[in-house]
């Protein structure tokens, strides 16, 4: 049973996430026995109709509230061999950074939105979230069509809304889809009270293979340094390409040249290649944590950079910062703030406003050491980074590129 | 078959990534839990693969006396045969008294286990702890992170999780009160770990595969294991029937049946 693709489920509170996804681990038969009897019971004894969110919502608090609070992970039958993970989030905003835990291992989103409710920015900020995180494939399920009694017409007219509301900011979700998550109406079948709508269900879209990027030449982040029968071996995980004993690589940001002696796993090994965890023993020079080992096309190296961030928790941009991109660690301040949005999307604030909980603004950073980077492809482990303030991990971003 | 392997070895890497991150944070006030099981199995030999054939790191068997005969010859033979640190750890004057049958299952997994691991973790001074947990497992377990920290009263606050990105960052600071989990499996499906044991040859405990019409799916005391109907005598097989069953892993596991939320109550108290 290999892995198809991981999927988060995202939107606005009670828009139907959890309920969703427990439909469709029902309908696929993804269910192990027992399962579905202990949800009638607990639904039962709490006086509620079936609630396929329990399926998810484990702890008891989420239960007695209907609400999610933390991420969770479950697999699904996708096909006699294959499985899709989806990853449940809550949709409160004070629980953002549950949220952001979840998503940030998805590689597909569908995102929820309720019929019933007005189609504001809300929907338009978890879109943003997704593209932030490097999520490019976004489905839309238009959930509840049942309580409109799945009108065509208002699904038109919400269709339209919601693609002018993506449009406008460069998002463009593969396909937009009425369902109803608690009927199963167009979930794995095609429901029958909505016969009108001719696109794909929402599982076929979900079952497509997304291909995976990354770096095109060869990138390992140094993570530690160990000793082992009186060599130094620096080792790492591979975030790109492929390297061979007596091979010659870049030992960046100093930019050295030096040769491979060995590999080693457990053993010995003659090359290894993305995404594996190796261990490399150069001629004459240790590497240590923080630097990078790589090989051409080489990545670029510098202090002054374009960033875009976004904020976990609110942060004080006139103190300095310690910026983490994949094991570098430098501190940092931000020189410059330009176009700061809050992701309800409601107002562009003022550029010396302190950052917000939520706020997506582009910076200019200053770092205290060269930082190596790759900018493509988007959204590999060299071109994210994080933010800590005291301890805490308050924000991460995206570089764009070096500022001259 | 080779999609298969590029997919464990992308499940390899991102768990020697998080052994490797916590080597380098907390060096020798780091320990592993090891069961015996084959998760922790696998999870010891992850361990052996990030550190380069040497773990550094001590391997702790929480005793509560009343494991498996299969599962103390299996610790002894290969904690000697990988050159572990072992260290067994047992809250003897709980296993005295039969806690299990006075006070029932939740007192004695609580005394014998959580309260065995307090003990030694304030013994030695640990600040961090493998646990070879999986989500997959239970939904419980579904919801933890791979660094979750726990208070000096070993309580979990799963309402306040600190935010964890991409497996790559997580929340740098411990509050030096209590302790560290860190979840290098959490990732990993059952049916991953059984491909991955079959592709690096890995020993198990014999009691995984069936004898006669049964086996054990997950293994533990042997007053609280109860087998599952099997005819697996192979890893082949056993990797077989689970592309089929819909039979939860631990639905042979006593203590997850007992009561609702009876495993959050556990691991809220600092059960593995």
């Amino acid at each position: 049973m290999s892995l198809k693709s991981s999927v988060v489920v995202t939107g606005g509170v009670d828009a139907g996430k959890s309920t969703l996804i427990g439909r469709l681990l029902v309908e696929t038969g993804s269910l192990r026995s027992g399962c579905l009897e202990d949800i009638w019971a607990v639904s039962r004894r709490l006086g509620r109709k079936v609630e396929y969110a329990y399926l998810l919502d484990s702890f008891e608090e989420e239960r007695q509230q209907e609400l999610t609070l933390d991420t969770t992970q479950v697999f699904c039958k996708a096909g006699r061999k294959e499985q899709i993970l989806f990853i449940d989030v809550p949709g409160h905003r004070e629980l953002m950074s549950n949220m952001l835990s979840g998503a940030s291992y998805a590689d597909a989103a569908v995102l929820v939105v309720d019929i019933g409710s007005a189609l504001d920015a809300r929907a338009l900020s978890h879109a943003w979230i997704l593209k932030f995180l490097g999520i490019e494939s976004i489905i839309v399920a238009v959930n509840k069509m049942d309580s409109v009694d799945y009108s065509q017409e208002r699904f038109d007219s919400a269709k339209d809304e919601l693609s002018c509301l993506f449009d406008l900011h460069g998002i463009s979700p593969r396909a937009i889809i009425p369902i109803a998550a608690r009927c199963a109406d167009n979930l794995v079948k095609r429901s029958r009270s909505m016969a009108w709508y001719k696109g794909p269900v929402l599982f076929d879209l979900l079952k497509a293979r997304l291909p995976k990027t990354t770096s095109a030449g060869f990138r390992m982040a140094v993570q530690d340094t160990y000793k082992l029968d009186g060599c130094e071996f620096a080792v790492g995980s591979i975030l790109g390409g492929e390297v061979k004993r007596k091979e010659a690589v870049e030992i960046y940001p100093a930019g050295n040249t030096c040769t491979v002696r060995s590999l080693r796993m457990l053993d010995a090994v003659p090359r290894a290649k993305y995404p594996q965890a190796v261990g490399i023993e150069l001629d004459g020079i240790a590497a240590v944590r923080g630097q990078i080992i790589c090989k051409s096309p080489l990545p670029q190296t510098g202090r002054d950079l374009a960033v875009k961030l976004f904020c976990i928790t609110a942060f004080d941009r006139q103190q300095g910062f310690t910026l983490r991109c994949a094991t570098q660690l430098v501190t940092a301040h931000c020189t410059r703030l330009s176009s700061v949005w809050n992701v309800d999307g409601s107002r562009q604030k003022g550029n010396d406003d302190g950052l917000a909980a939520g706020d997506i603004a582009g910076a200019l950073v200053s770092c205290s050491a060269p930082l190596v980077f790759d900018t493509l492809p988007a959204n590999n482990a060299l071109s994210r980074f994080v933010i800590h303030q005291r301890e805490e991990l308050c924000a991460f971003g995206l570089i764009e590129r070096l500022q001259p | 078959m080779s999609q298969l392997y590029a997919y464990l070895d992308e499940l390899e890497a991102r768990s020697i990534f998080i052994i490797r991150e916590s080597y380098w944070k907390y060096s020798n006030k780091l320990a592993c839990l090891w069961s015996i099981g084959k998760d922790s199995t696998t999870m010891v030999h992850l361990m052996r693969k990030a550190f380069l054939g040497k773990v550094p790191v001590p391997v702790i068997h929480i005793d509560t006396g009343r494991k498996f005969r299969q599962i103390y010859e299996f610790r002894d033979t290969y904690a000697a045969m990988w050159g572990l640190d072992l260290i067994v750890a047992r809250n003897e004057p709980a296993m005295q008294q039969d806690i299990l049958r006075r006070e029932g299952r939740f007192s004695c997994c609580n005394s014998l286990k959580t309260e065995a691991l307090k003990q030694i973790i304030a013994r030695k001074g640990y600040e961090a702890l493998f646990v070879g947990i999986r989500r997959d497992e239970h939904a419980i377990r579904a919801k933890e992170r791979y660094f979750s920290q726990r208070d000096r009263d070993f309580k979990w606050d799963y309402g306040h999780q600190a935010p964890e990105l991409w497996g790559e960052y997580y929340r740098s600071g411990a509050d030096s009160i209590g302790h560290v989990r860190v979840h290098p499996l959490l990732h990993w499906r059952e049916i991953d770990i059984w491909r991955y044991i079959r592709r690096e040859l890995l020993p198990v405990v014999p009691l995984y595969f069936a004898k006669g019409d049964s086996r054990y799916r997950s293994i533990g005391c042997e007053c609280c294991c109860m087998p599952v109907r099997s005819k697996a005598r192979s890893l082949n097989s056993i990797i077989r029937e689970l592309e089929s069953t819909s039979i939860a892993e631990r639905s042979g596991r006593a203590q997850d049946k007992e009561k609702e939320y009876m495993m959050q109550k556990l691991r809220s108290l600092g059960y593995m």
